[in-house]
């Protein structure tokens, strides 16, 4: 590594996050270079004015602290707390689905029976030929009562 | 409160979160217990006010209980708990009006030789209350995401894996943000102190 990069990369050595073999490396440049010696030092000097852990909060500010946080905790059916039935979100649209199914299932059942032929047509448009197949027995078919013949494949 | 690295997910820590998740509530007050001080640590750092600290402390923990049910492991809780204290306070901060800021200058003006002092020797028994509020004066001139980064780095002693999990950014972009706001902080610590740095 050429001494700007060295530099450049203080920072990841300091905070031991160089490979073994990057490290080494460097620092057989720290021991031969009065400027990055420097810095290093600057750096550490200032991270241990600016970035000085402060004291730790007492027990008794710890439990106040706990106390104030419990008594604000939402309750579990009302805020959409952790519930305890996580794991059986996938119930709900599998439900829906099964419904959905059986009432598609039960359609068919459902089906009004066919209009009559005779209801398609209007009272005051019967024909006489409809009003023969209306009334004849031996027409099985409104086709043969009206005297079309079946269509031969 | 010394920094230090979080360690994964110890198995008491992963029986408290199984444990408010299925309806014990006093689980968390011991998670809360455990946690408190980093967290206040962070906000402390962040924001100089030990009001408005403490106010995001008690956010952070709230957040974290709503959410508790979508934490998946992927990160320990604690630094877990670190991303959302991160992203309250940069919150906070970038909610601050610019009115009223002090300026460097200003501060220099009024403080130089003390700020000069803190920046060109270590305090030793020195004012340590009136050095923590120089220390938040000098902090509040770093953009709030310069001084988050250092904050975990430095303060809170987070690596550089938990560093992407708590800013939810790469290894690159740790590394590149690392540099720039040291690059800053140092910047300003020189200009402080009238020196050229090396």
């Amino acid at each position: 590594m050429d001494h700007d990069l060295m530099k450049e990369r203080l920072g990841e050595f300091l905070d031991g996050e160089m490979s073994p073999e990057e490290g080494r490396a460097f620092s057989g440049h720290l021991a031969a270079c009065a400027e990055c010696r420097a810095l290093r030092a600057e750096w550490e000097r200032l991270r241990g004015v600016f970035f000085a852990a402060g004291p730790a909060p007492a027990a008794e500010e710890t439990e106040r602290f706990v106390a104030r946080v419990m008594a604000r905790l939402p309750e579990p059916e009302a805020a959409g707390a952790p519930s305890s039935l996580p794991e059986f979100r996938w119930l709900v649209p599998a439900l829906g689905l099964s419904f959905a199914a059986l009432a598609l299932s039960f359609a068919p059942l459902l089906e009004q029976p066919e209009d009559p032929p005779s209801a398609l047509l209007l009272e005051d448009s019967r024909s006489p030929e409809v009003a023969r197949w209306m009334s004849s027995p031996e027409a099985e078919t409104p086709d043969e009562a009206l005297g079309f013949a079946a269509e031969e494949r | 409160m010394t920094p230090g690295r979080y360690k994964r997910e110890d198995a008491d820590e992963q029986e408290l979160i199984d444990g408010v998740l299925a309806g014990r509530r006093d689980d968390y007050a011991d998670l809360v217990r455990r946690h408190y001080p980093r967290i206040l640590g962070l906000c402390v750092s962040m924001l100089g006010d030990a009001s408005e600290a403490e106010d995001a402390a008690q956010e952070t923990f709230l957040k974290a209980y709503r959410s508790l049910a979508d934490f998946e492991g992927k990160s320990s809780f604690g630094t877990w708990l670190h991303r959302i204290a991160s992203n309250r306070c940069l919150d906070a901060l970038r909610r601050r009006t610019r009115r009223g800021e002090e300026s460097l200058d200003a501060l220099l003006e009024t403080e130089g030789p003390r700020v000069r002092r803190l920046v060109a020797e270590p305090a030793r028994g020195g004012d340590p209350s009136g050095d923590a509020d120089l220390v938040r004066r000098v902090l509040d001139r770093l953009t709030p995401e310069h001084r988050l980064i250092l904050t975990l780095r430095e303060l809170q002693g987070l690596d550089y894996k938990e560093l992407m999990e708590a800013l939810d950014c790469s290894m690159d972009a740790v590394k590149s943000r690392l540099r720039r706001a040291r690059a800053a902080f140092l910047m300003l610590a020189r200009h402080i102190s009238g020196s050229s740095g090396v």
